[in-house]
């Protein structure tokens, strides 16, 4: 992943180019999180395969891209009528695709704008919320999408913080074991070295190009007290 | 998300009823685990074998929480005899049901009341 859907951390991308293209090794990036907030050159990067997904950068849902270097040969799974150079057959999503094209035109011109609108109040979010007793950020501090804030939040767990949070109008999501019908917690979080019980008690919040100022500000009202109705709440909390 | 919770289940979870501790509990029964998501402590005050008054915590999904907090309200005022008999099944039927899946992770209630329950009787016969 360029961007990790998840914690929001940039990878190493031109790095792993470099290692990939000195041993001969084909390299996919899903860039479908980090397109539009980080300038990708898939030959600066040595990027030989390129993922990216349409509705994440305000473009019509059902719509996807991929990038395959020239002279590479890939074998479809999808065989019939041959469309898109037999590569994916199928009838064309003309307008799923034109959208995605435009999308990707938008994107590229508003870019440095959006990013650094969404730094901003990314910001504040960060700043804000850590400042919450026993509250960490998951994830890189700088190396990470504008738009991606990732806490946890000691005794308490991400499903019931979540649905208090959206009884306010916040929609947020939470790599906790209890919100998945697996029962199992984020294996991105575990692999950061997190602790299951870490995990549960985490909250990913994302910003998009309509969020505001007083979006965030509203959050940043709001949570403090709902983390400490769960704290009251919980046998962990020893304060 | 809200969807697979009843009404009763996000009632008692926005507005758990008797939550908090007794300092001078009878009977504590602690079970679950921090590493499953889910951790519920039950504190009994008993009177003339009747439980007088219940406390709960629960760290926990929305399912853990609303459980303890309706097993409590079941149990009130019961006989420890009455309020032994209380079972998982009892607890997920009262909340008009619960997803399968948190059926067994997060609905330990009446295991955290028969851990107090026995707490209390062997506190009684030291």
């Amino acid at each position: 992943m360029f961007g990790n859907n998840e914690i929001g951390t940039i990878e190493p991308i031109k790095e792993i180019g470099k290692i990939t293209k000195k041993h001969d090794i084909l390299f996919h990036s899903d860039a479908v999180q980090a397109i539009g907030k980080v300038p990708i050159d898939v030959n600066e990067l040595n990027i030989d395969l390129l993922s990216i997904s349409s509705h994440k950068i305000y473009g019509p849902k059902g719509a996807g891209a991929l990038f395959i270097r020239k002279g590479l040969e890939l074998q479809t799974i999808a065989h019939g009528g041959g469309q898109e150079k037999g590569f994916r057959s199928s009838t064309h999503n003309t307008p799923g695709i034109v959208g995605l094209g435009k999308a990707c035109e938008l994107g590229k011109k508003r870019m440095n704008k959006d990013v650094s609108h969404l730094t901003k109040l990314r910001d504040i979010l960060i700043k804000e919320i850590q400042s919450i007793e026993q509250t960490y950020l998951n994830g890189h501090p700088e190396k990470r999408l504008a738009n991606n804030a990732h806490f946890r939040f000691v005794a308490i767990e991400g499903e019931s913080l979540n649905l208090m949070l959206d009884d306010k109008g916040i929609a947020a999501s939470t790599g906790s074991a209890c919100s998945s019908k697996k029962l199992q917690a984020s294996h991105v979080l575990l692999a950061i070295g997190l602790n299951p019980e870490e995990a549960h008690g985490s909250l990913r919040l994302t910003l998009g190009r309509l969020s505001t100022k007083d979006d965030v500000e509203y959050v940043v009202n709001e949570l403090p007290d709902v983390v400490q109705k769960l704290r009251n709440m919980s046998p962990l909390w020893n304060r | 998300m809200k969807d697979k919770y009843t009404e009763k289940v996000m009632d008692h979870f926005r507005n758990p009823r008797n939550i908090g501790e007794i300092e001078d509990a009878d009977g504590i029964g602690t079970v679950g685990n921090p590493k499953c998501g889910d951790i519920m402590t039950i504190y009994i005050k008993v009177k003339n074998d009747r439980i007088e008054d219940i406390k709960f915590k629960t760290y926990g999904c929305a399912a853990a929480i609303a459980s303890t907090s309706i097993a409590t309200e079941m149990v009130k005022g019961k006989t420890l005899k009455e309020a032994a008999k209380l079972t998982r099944n009892d607890v997920a039927e009262e909340l008009g049901g619960l997803p399968d899946y948190k059926m067994h992770c997060s609905n330990l209630a009446a295991d955290a009341l028969k851990k107090a329950i026995e707490d209390y009787k062997k506190k009684k016969n030291k």
